[in-house]
């Protein structure tokens, strides 16, 4: 699929959008729709991922069916097929569906399993390579996002340097987000390792870097936090806050000794008030940075219902769901409960 | 940054004057919306405030007492009701989460005077019953799907589902309440849509209701004894779902309950045949071959009716 191509298809999946807005007409919507063709074969994401879960469990089943008959070289025969299989599909047209970027990931990594264990850090840099290739061939942002992340534990493990390289990697993502692209996979591909590197960097942080781990982080954040003010690109304020979100956990981690509950309370009301304010100054404004209503996904509502269980579940973990019996339980002993939770007491 | 903005122009014909020169601001990021970072914001204030009362109600029994700790967190939430009530006619983006916020801690005050006081006795259970009715009025009021699915999740926990994903695959959630809670959820859908043409909670109802009646067929699988029940059983049901979405071209449910329907399939067929091992593996295969290939049919049938 050429750029231009992709750029057909974006467009055409944001006809729905519009009409959902109510910026335009269904008879639009259809006529928009009818005047981009696009030849290829794709689906929107939560579809893909249906494929990509379909085909998984058909590749795996494939491989054990090959250990099974007791085929040679399982790993290389499987892998090939794989690969073969994928690249007849995008002949014929198949791109985003899922299946190809499965059976191609599939088919590298069965490639691979092949390979002697050694456990040395550079099989990270094998893995890297893996899901490089596969993503740059099916367009998979995620698998190029995966490969930056295998460079990253090759980084750590070679030389302390997890973090440092993660930020490194995540800001090149958020400098390449200031230039206009073509390809929206290229586009994705950028966002995906602009959110993602900092999260896994942080996981590489260990305690006697903490100030060096904080100050990194709180830059990062706070450039790339200017840089979306100033570009107005959604990626870019997402990162900065991930950036800004773990230097201010790091630091009252280490530095404050209020109770745990102190400070996850004045970490909500922060971004209330946060909230607050900016809505409030920004809510007689039409043009620049407005609040008007807007989704980020096509799934925004559910993904709000979503958060609403998550927060329940979060604000309820260790409650038990039935009190205990008067006489083994003392004063004090217990927690509670709440709307379908679980928990000891 | 990507930018549509020649594609747009190429179909103002299509697309009209007043909607291209709105889309195309966007694209020039002349208008720039940061609703999605105030509504992201806001649902971590609310996370984290909510696990802080959490956390207070079980570290600060000993030290404050039940009663005090019941009634400061019973203030917290009157509290976030009352602001939303007195902000009704000016309600903001905050606000849907200011209420959230109020329905939680009362979530957590009931449970926590229930656990304490045992208010309820013996049948302390419908504390959860109380809860969703709670919910549920305050959902209507304030027309809020987020107050509402905990209203769903508390209904459903009184009848003894589990909220946690993973519990509902063990064979300890009881099958035949999930399938009930399903049912009473599609006739208070049918109900809110009588009452209230203009509803928008009925997608919230249609997911519940459908994964309630489908992993309790998954359930069912667990057991030995009730294995090919649950098999047919989620079959079936995920064949309705199926036709339905593709009726009403809600993709996420076709999906869904493909995937379902497949586990069924595959689960039923294994289980036959488990002592062969190569022919187990194989009819996997071409069992997911043939899913892949009917998705993709069923898929272009959704377009089709489109």
């Amino acid at each position: 699929m050429n750029a231009q191509e992709e750029r057909d298809r974006a467009v055409r999946d944001r006809a729905g959008e519009w009409r959902g807005e109510g910026l335009i007409s269904e008879e639009t919507r259809r006529a928009v729709e009818a005047s981009i063709v696009v030849s290829w074969r794709s689906y929107g994401v939560v579809a893909q991922c249906v494929f990509f879960i379909l085909t998984a469990i058909g590749m795996a089943a494939a491989y054990g069916l090959s250990h099974v008959v007791g085929l040679p070289l399982r790993g290389v025969f499987a892998g090939v097929a794989f690969v073969a299989t994928a690249e007849f599909l995008i002949h014929q047209k198949w791109f985003g569906t899922g299946v190809e970027a499965a059976l191609w990931i599939g088919g590298l990594i069965a490639m691979i399993s092949e390979l002697p264990s050694s456990g040395k850090p550079e099989a990270m840099l094998v893995f890297a390579a893996v899901c490089a290739i596969a993503g740059a061939r099916v367009r998979n942002p995620i698998f190029g996002a995966a490969a930056a992340i295998f460079v990253m534990i090759y980084a750590e493990k070679k030389g302390d340097l997890g973090v440092v390289t993660a930020l490194v990697i995540a800001g090149i993502a958020v400098l390449a987000l200031l230039r206009e692209w073509r390809r929206p996979s290229t586009e994705w591909l950028w966002i995906v390792i602009a959110l993602a590197l900092p999260v896994a960097g942080r996981f590489t942080a260990d305690d006697k870097w903490w100030r060096m781990t904080i100050a990194l982080y709180a830059t990062f954040g706070a450039v790339a936090l200017v840089l979306a003010i100033v570009k107005r690109h959604h990626a870019l304020f997402f990162s900065g806050a991930i950036g800004l979100a773990i230097a201010q956990v790091e630091l009252s981690r280490k530095v404050l000794s209020l109770p745990l509950e102190a400070k996850l309370a004045t970490g909500g009301v922060f971004l209330f008030a946060l909230a607050t304010i900016v809505s409030r100054a920004l809510r007689t404004r039409t043009t620049g940075l407005v609040v008007t209503p807007s989704n980020l996904t096509g799934a925004d509502e559910a993904l709000s219902v979503a958060g609403a269980l998550v927060a329940h579940r979060a604000s309820q973990a260790d409650i038990p769901s039935e009190p205990a019996p008067a006489e083994t339980r003392a004063q004090g002993d217990g927690g509670f409960g709440g709307a379908g939770a679980t928990g000891d007491y | 940054v990507l930018s549509y903005e020649r594609e747009l122009t190429q179909l103002r014909p299509l697309l009209g004057d007043p909607a291209t020169d709105v889309l195309i601001a966007r694209e020039r990021r002349e208008v720039f919306s940061i609703y999605p970072e105030l509504r992201i914001a806001s649902w971590a204030g609310v996370l984290l405030l909510a696990t802080a009362a959490g956390i207070v109600l079980k570290n600060n029994l000993d030290r404050i007492g039940p009663l005090a700790l019941a009634i400061a967190i019973g203030l917290a939430s009157a509290a976030c009701y009352a602001w939303v009530w007195w902000r009704r006619a000016r309600a903001s983006l905050v606000d849907d989460y200011v209420l959230l916020l109020g329905a939680l801690l009362l979530s957590a005050c009931v449970g926590f005077v229930e656990s304490q006081f045992r208010v309820l006795g013996d049948v302390w259970q419908r504390h959860l019953f109380f809860l969703a009715i709670a919910h549920g009025v305050v959902a209507y009021a304030f027309r809020s799907r987020m107050v509402l699915s905990l209203s769903i999740t508390a209904f459903a926990a009184w009848l003894g589902i589990e909220q946690q994903p993973v519990r509902i695959f063990t064979s300890d959630p009881p099958a035949a309440q999930a399938i009930l809670c399903a049912a009473i959820l599609l006739v208070w859908r049918a109900i809110d849509r009588r009452l209230r043409p203009a509803t928008d909670f009925s997608p919230l109802f249609e997911h519940f209701a459908a994964n309630l009646g489908l992993s309790a067929g998954v359930a069912l699988m667990v057991d030995d004894s009730t294995r090919v029940l649950g098999c047919l059983w989620t079959i079936a049901l995920a064949a309705g779902v199926i036709v339905w979405g593709v009726r009403t071209r809600r993709e996420s449910f076709v999906l869904y309950a493909f995937l379902y329907g497949v586990i069924a399939v595959d689960v039923l067929v294994v289980n036959a045949i488990s002592d062969f091992e190569g022919l187990t593996l194989l009819f996997i295969v071409l069992s997911t071959i043939a899913a892949i290939i009917g998705l993709i049919l069923i898929h272009s049938r959704m377009k089709d009716v489109r």
